[in-house]
């Protein structure tokens, strides 16, 4: 058995859209997903990127990844079970 | 003392009338709604004139006895006419050229986001203000009002 591909099926585009817009774009798409499923996030805001971390620790979701390639940010979240992980 | 139901709540007074000062608040309390925290915001004293209708595009920046201005500016020269619709002019240059979110769109996500958003009674009676020159969906109340909110609230501050 080869590894397991599971395909980015949620995707959120906020390139140019200023805080708080991108985080509001992430609680709906999360919403609307099943815990478990992976979002893919695009922002060119550096502000709600920093908060991306606290962000998901405070709503329970994972923050797998986030990296930046010409000036655009894709942060990648497992949506979690909702419970805040700041503990 | 958080809220039987787990949901996290944060508490804000606005009390400055500002466009800088009255980033803060907005910007928490949509902050809190995207991470489905109730919010609340008292509107205070100068912080009225951020739920104004004929002010909240209006908000200026003082430009006396702010050092920390990114051009300083000698009071003495901060005193002379115009100086402070220079000192807005420039701020809102940089709002525009660093692409963040207007006040009246952040008030728009913290309404939408069912903020409760309280304009002091006490100070619209001192001001003469009435309800109908605030905008659409702000609530009167009194300072118990508040603590009656902000006792159940994670988070309080006083901006």
């Amino acid at each position: 058995m080869g590894p397991r591909v599971q395909a980015l099926l949620w995707r959120v585009d906020c390139r140019g859209m200023p805080m708080p817009y991108p985080l509001l774009g992430a609680r709906a798409a999360l919403a609307r997903m099943t815990q478990g499923d992976i979002l893919g996030l695009l922002l060119t805001d550096r502000e709600s990127e920093l908060s991306l971390a606290a962000w998901c620790r405070m709503t329970g979701n994972l923050l797998l990844c986030s990296t930046e390639r010409l000036g655009v940010r894709c942060a990648v979240i497992k949506k979690g079970d909702g419970r805040c992980s700041n503990r | 003392m958080s809220k039987a139901n787990g949901v996290k709540r944060v508490a804000l007074i606005a009390s400055k009338g500002t466009l800088d000062m009255a980033y803060p608040p907005l910007i928490l309390a949509s902050t809190a709604i995207s991470m489905d925290w109730e919010a609340g915001i008292f509107f205070t004293f100068y912080g009225l004139d951020i739920i104004k209708k004929a002010k909240l595009e209006h908000l200026k920046v003082p430009s006396l006895a702010n050092p920390a201005m990114p051009v300083p500016v000698p009071n003495i020269i901060g005193a002379l006419p115009g100086m402070t619709a220079m000192a807005t002019m420039m701020m809102k240059s940089w709002i525009k050229k660093a692409h963040v979110a207007t006040l009246p769109d952040l008030l728009d996500v913290c309404r939408e986001g069912g903020a409760r958003l309280i304009g002091c009674q006490m100070t619209m009676d001192l001001m003469g203000v009435k309800k109908e020159e605030l905008v659409d969906g702000i609530e009167v109340g009194g300072a118990a009002t508040f603590l009656e909110y902000a006792s159940e609230a994670d988070v309080s501050l006083f901006i």
